[in-house]
This record gives structure tokens, sequence and C-alpha cells, in this order.
């Protein structure tokens, strides 16, 4: 996967994680997703993680996780690991 | 319309049945109802029409708590993730409806439910436990008492699922305070109608759901499209920028247009706040937006609106959560004359916490502190707490009384009408409400924000078609005069609003990404074309705006009509608002005059297809809508104009 996921940036919506599934499934499943994002709403704790089944979104034209987050949290970078990001706000 | 009998569907497919009662639990096909209403709080208004006879009361176990996500709530349509939350008003003894954002409401879809109907009455505190099929009533002896945020954090641990998805009550619903909330994960709240002391009334704590479920769509190349869209719509969007920093921080402009608009100064008083307070609520160095330390989204939203607030200096130090908005610089300072931003911003954080709506508190207590102020009460009633204009920790602790129905808590915990009728005097004109339910809505200045908060069905509450006070935002082009002065012209866009706020709610859709206000970058034809591609039923906008949304708002309607004596009275303005001008600022000498209210009225009830001179549907309003039986459950309560 070559994710960057940058914290202070994430409005914690999770877009990402809905349409990773949609790639993967075809349909909106959370729970089959690569990705995945927990948010406490009471201290402003989040975090952002992406597991091996990430395959670069592969047969898409963009990356998908990218492309639909309007917030610009997520770039394409060149990491070639699972990656687990915190923030505290 | 036509429906094509798609395989897949955007439904999760069942509505969840809940009897508290019997504790049995069972399901339902959703589809026959979507295809009537759609979804969220359509689906819960035909249900109430349906199954709530004529004489039941609020705290009667046939009442019914609906719990609605949305029709598209679940799949990525933008900002598509609110639920309703319905059942009889506490205040006006009709029909009662909250709206939230949040997360709740997709991971009911994910776990396999639309809707959730809850019946009944529980002998014992309990909560319910849902994981995909797995549905259990359990015992909340361990939850009750605590506060919305302890609870969100005892179910989270309890459970052993950080990710659980909770709807909850706090001391304030357990104590059937009337103006009661239900939080949804711990920050956002369905406020209005006393939905939170209803549920307490039930001793349901909790809902904490879980999903891992799918949601389809009917036509997935077609609804991507539609996605990409609005997307393209939301990035040509100016006021969608500022939004993601808070739409409060307009407020910071001292002379931001917003401050003449819709603030109403204590308690009613006036419809203008001193530029000095202005500033020290908002300037971005001392006040309330330097405690914004983040900004969050809610579920697929990409407006990105909501502020996370921390306190890091002062007496209230160390408080923390979401939740900032024009709504707090309208209800606890501007009402309040309260210009303190640490003890607004606490004030606001512990009305959540406390499972309080911010709008009863504000409308309610500002109605006590003028109370106060006149003589109406006095410190012997008060428990010695000096009720001054601009005093934030004397609202701190009247909230708390309030919670907790402590001293004067409890007299006004049970309605602050009743309160006002037992106090006697001019309390009761001094009380701002709208159908019962306390309002902190202004009617003298914004003429269509102030017609669709007094024909609002719930008791009013800006959100049911008021038109913008702002320039900014509202929907291009304009029908009628939108955010005017004036009275010309209002009805045809506040009821052009009402239709768009309806669909809206049945959708899922927040109005900060749909048509009201915020980042206002949705139409009715984006909604078409997502119903079309992701529910597979074949609509048009002009489906949507003239059967679809007047089905909804006519079943609430004929709700009021057929359990309560509301009439068209009810819909004018509160009587202080009618007899008493703006004192100062730019408005000085507006009034909400009662002929021209009355003007709109007519032309109002007029566009709905409503009689003109009573406001009661008719017959062929609800049969061109194929509401043929409400129709005759109202004439044979002989409250249709059969014409």
């Amino acid at each position: 996967m070559r994710l960057n996921f940058d914290p202070n940036r994430c409005y914690s919506c999770k877009s990402c994680q809905l349409i990773c599934s949609f790639h993967h499934t075809g349909a909106f499943w959370p729970a089959k997703s690569s990705i995945d994002v927990y948010r406490n709403q009471q201290n402003g704790y989040v975090k952002w993680s992406v597991d091996n089944t990430c395959d670069d979104c592969v047969n898409e034209i963009e990356t998908l996780c990218v492309k639909n987050c309007v917030y610009g949290a997520l770039t394409s970078g060149v990491r070639t690991v699972a990656q687990d990001r915190e923030e505290k706000s | 319309m036509t429906e094509t009998h798609s395989q897949k569907n955007c439904l999760a497919g069942k509505i969840l049945r809940v009897d508290l009662t019997t504790q049995k639990t069972w399901t339902e096909d959703t589809l026959p109802y979507a295809l009537k209403s759609l979804g969220g709080r359509g689906i819960n208004s035909m249900i109430m029409v349906n199954e709530i006879p004529p004489g039941t009361r609020w705290d009667d176990p046939e009442n019914l708590v609906c719990v609605g996500a949305g029709l598209l709530s679940g799949t990525i349509a933008p900002g598509a993730c609110r639920v309703d939350i319905s059942t009889i008003n506490v205040f006006s003894g009709g029909k009662g409806s909250a709206n939230v954002g949040g997360f709740f409401g997709p991971e009911m879809k994910y776990a396999g439910y639309d809707t959730i109907i809850i019946s009944g009455k529980s002998p014992k505190p309990v909560y319910l436990y849902i994981r995909d099929a797995v549905v259990e009533i359990r015992d909340a002896a361990g939850l009750w008492g605590l506060t919305t945020f302890q609870a969100e954090d005892w179910l989270r641990e309890t459970i052993g699922d950080p990710q659980i998805k909770t709807a909850l009550i706090g001391p304030s619903g357990e104590n059937r305070v009337r103006g009661s909330a239900v939080i949804v994960d711990a920050s956002r709240a369905a406020g209005g109608s006393g939905v939170g002391c209803v549920m307490g009334d039930k001793k349901l704590k909790a809902i904490a759901v879980r999903g891992t479920g799918k949601i389809d769509v009917a036509d997935p190349v077609r609804f991507m499209a539609a996605i990409a869209q609005c997307a393209r719509q939301c990035a040509q969007e100016p006021n969608v920028v500022p939004m993601r920093k808070s739409l409060t921080n307009f407020y910071s402009n001292p002379d931001f247009e917003g401050w003449d608009r819709i603030m109403v100064v204590r308690n009613g008083q006036d419809e203008f706040w001193d530029r000095d307070k202005r500033i020290e609520l908002m300037n971005q160095e001392t006040g309330a937006p330097s405690m914004r330390k983040g900004m969050r989204a809610c579920y697929v939203c990409p407006t990105g609106c909501s502020s996370y607030m921390e306190i890091d200096r002062g007496r209230y130090q160390g408080t923390r959560g979401e939740g900032f908005w024009v709504n707090t610089i309208m209800g606890h300072a501007a009402r309040f004359d309260i210009s303190d931003p640490e003890a607004v911003v606490h004030a606001w954080i512990l009305t959540n916490e406390l499972g309080l709506d911010t709008d009863y508190v504000s409308a309610g207590l500002a109605w006590v502190f003028e109370c106060f102020e006149k003589g109406l009460i006095t410190k012997a009633d008060t428990d010695g707490l000096e009720l001054s204009w601009g005093d934030g920790d004397a609202l701190v602790e009247m909230i708390k009384k309030l919670a907790y129905r402590q001293g004067i808590g409890d007299l006004l915990a049970d309605g602050v009408l009743e309160a006002a009728r037992k106090i006697g005097g001019e309390a009761e004109y001094l009380l701002v409400h709208m159908k019962g339910q306390p309002s902190i809505e202004p009617f003298r200045v914004p003429k269509g924000w102030g017609l669709a908060v007094a024909t609002s069905p719930i008791g009013g509450r800006h959100l049911r078609g008021s038109t913008q006070g702002s320039q900014r935002f509202g929907p291009r082009p304009r029908p009628g005069k939108f955010g005017a002065t004036e009275y010309d012209d209002q009805a045809e866009g506040v009821y052009w609003q009402a239709r768009t706020k309806e669909l809206e709610d049945n959708l899922g859709i927040c109005n900060y990404v749909g048509t009201w206000s915020g980042g206002n970058y949705l139409t009715p034809a984006n909604f078409a074309e997502l119903v079309s591609s992701a529910a597979g039923f074949d609509v048009t906008e002009h489906d949507l705006m003239d059967q679809y949304a007047c089905v909804g708002r006519n079943l609430e309607k004929a709700f009021n009509t057929l359990l309560t004596d509301l009439g068209r009275k009810d819909d004018l303005p509160p009587e202080r608002f009618r007899k008493e001008q703006v004192r100062s600022g730019p408005n000085k000498g507006f009034i909400a005059d009662e002929d021209q209210y009355n003007r709109m009225l007519s032309e109002f009830y007029q566009l709905w297809g409503w009689d003109r001179e009573t406001g009661l549907q008719t017959r062929s309003c609800l049969e061109r809508l194929g509401l043929n039986d409400v129709a005759d459950k109202l004439a044979a309560r002989g409250r249709l104009i059969d014409q």
C-alpha cells in the first residue's frame, strides 16, 4: 500500500473506509474495508489504520480512499507496510 | 413514479420491533413502507399515524419511540448519516420528532435495520443491545444514573467493543424532565419534542448497536456517477470552505448580518445584542473560537462542520467535547446576555452531558431569569441563586437543578408552560413557546423564518422550512423572497424549503449538505438521481417534491389533528412577539404583526392544499397523495374539510 495519512487534516468522516469496502465488494460494507477509523467523540481521539488487505486499488483508475478524502488527509505515498496513526486533539 | 422491483436496493430490509412490556422482539419488511414514504421520519410518521390511536398520551405504554435511519444512510451519499427519532410530543401531545447525525443511523443499517420501533414500558431500567441479528433487552442497573458521557464509556467497556454506536439518555431523561434529548455518539442531540423524556418514561436508558453487514445499491455504476456529480458540486461551492472551519466563525465579525437577523436577547426583550458582547464571546484570540481544538465530520460528510472544543483555562478548565453551533450563540449566550465564552461553552457541553435539549434549556431557563428579574420568583425559590442577566455561572447551576429536579428544577421539569401557570401573573405571557414547547426562535425580524417555526408540526424549531435570514445561503434560484424581513412572498419559499427538508430527513441527508444552509450544494435533482440509482425507485425531482415530501408533512399534520386540538391559532407567533416591538438596533420597531402573519398563514395553507381559513387538511389533498385512509380517520374525528 502507498498511503500517507495526516492526522491533523482528518475529520474522521470514514469516507475512506466506506469507499474502500465498495472497491472490495461492490457494496457499502465497512466490515470488509482495509481501513479502520476509530473516533472518540468525548476526547477528540482519532485512530486511523490500514491493513494488509489493501491492494492499492488494483483495477481502479484512482486510489479511491485518496480521491474520496475531501479533507486532504490521505495522499498517495511510498509506504509499503501496514500503517497505524493516532492523534489526540 | 414507478417501482423497478430491483433485487437490490439501499434498504437494510427490516424494521425491528421491540416491546418493552412483553420483552419480545420481531421484524417486518421495510420495503412496503419505503415505497410510500422513503425512510427516516417518513416511515416513522406513517407508523405513528397507523398505530397510535387518538387519546394516547406521551406516557402511555401505547406510545411508540420510532428510530428511523434515512433511506440513503449507509451508502456514501454525502452527509447521509441522519436518523429521526419520533414519538408523541411531550409538549403538544401531537407529533414529536428530533433529527440527529453522527454514526448511529448507518450502524443500524449495517446491523440490518432501517427502523427500530419501541413500544410498551419496562418495569426496570434496561438497554437495548443489537449486534446484527442478535437483539437483547438487557438490564441497565449499572447504567442508570450515569451521564451521557459516562454511559457511553460504560457501554463500550461492558460490551467490549469500542466501535459500538449509542443513542442514550442522561439523568435528565431518566428523571422525565420534559425537555430531554436523546444523545447520539456522546456529542449529538436528537433534541426536541422531549424524545429523551419518553425514553426515560419507558425506562429505556440506551440503544447500543453494532452492525457488520452491508448496504447494496440498485445500480452501482449510476449511483457512483451521481456521487461524482455531488462531489463536483461540493468542490465548486464557496460556502463549503468556511463551513469546514465552523459556520460560527462568521460571528467573529461583529458586523456579520446574522447578528441582526436571528438573535433573540434576554428572553425576547430585544433582538439586538451589544457589539462589545459579540466581540467578547466570539473573538478569535480569547473568545469561544479559541477553544476550538479541531474540526470533525459526521459519517461520510464532506461539509465537516462540527467543532471539537476544549477549555484549557479558567474555572471550567478540562471541559471538552464536540459541539459549538450558531444555536449556542442564539441560545446559551444571547438569550441570557452571557458573553463569557468559558461559561457558554461549558454550559453547552454540560447540557449534552446531562442529556438535556439545548433549546429547552435556553428558552426555558431564560424565561426563569426574566421571572427573577421581574420579581415573579425570588432567591427563596432558587435556593439562593441570583439569576442575573449575563451570569453564566448561574446558568450552569440552573442546568444541574433542571436535570436532577433539584429545588426549582423540579417545578420546571414537568414543563415550563405548566410552571408558568403555577407561578401566575405575567409569567405565562413572558414564556416564549410554540405549541407548548419553549422556543429560542426569532419571529419579529426574519418573517419567512418565523412563518416556518410557527407552522412547524412539532412545536417550533427552525428546521421545518425556515428561510434563511442570510443571502449567503439558500436555493438558487430562490422561490419566493428568501432572507426577507417583509411579509410578501414568504410562504412560497417556506413551502419549498419545508418540502426539501422533509426529503432530507427521509433520505437521511444533512441540511448542511442539502438545501438549507451551510454547505448547501445539493438539490432535489441530486436527491432524485441518488434515490433512483440507490433504491431502484424510479423517481423524478417532481415526484419527490410533490408526492413524497407532501406525504411526510401531511402525515405529521394529520397526527396532530387526530391527537390534539391544535389549530390555526397555534400557528401564530408567540403572543409576546405580537405585542412587543424590538427595542433597539437596526430592527428597532419590528414586531410580528398578527394580521400580516395571518395573511402568510392563509397563503401557506393554500400552497399545501389545506383549507385557507382553518388550516385543516382537505380530502382532495390527501387522496391525491394516496392517503385515503388518513382522510377517513380525520373525517371520523370531524376534522377534515370535505372538498
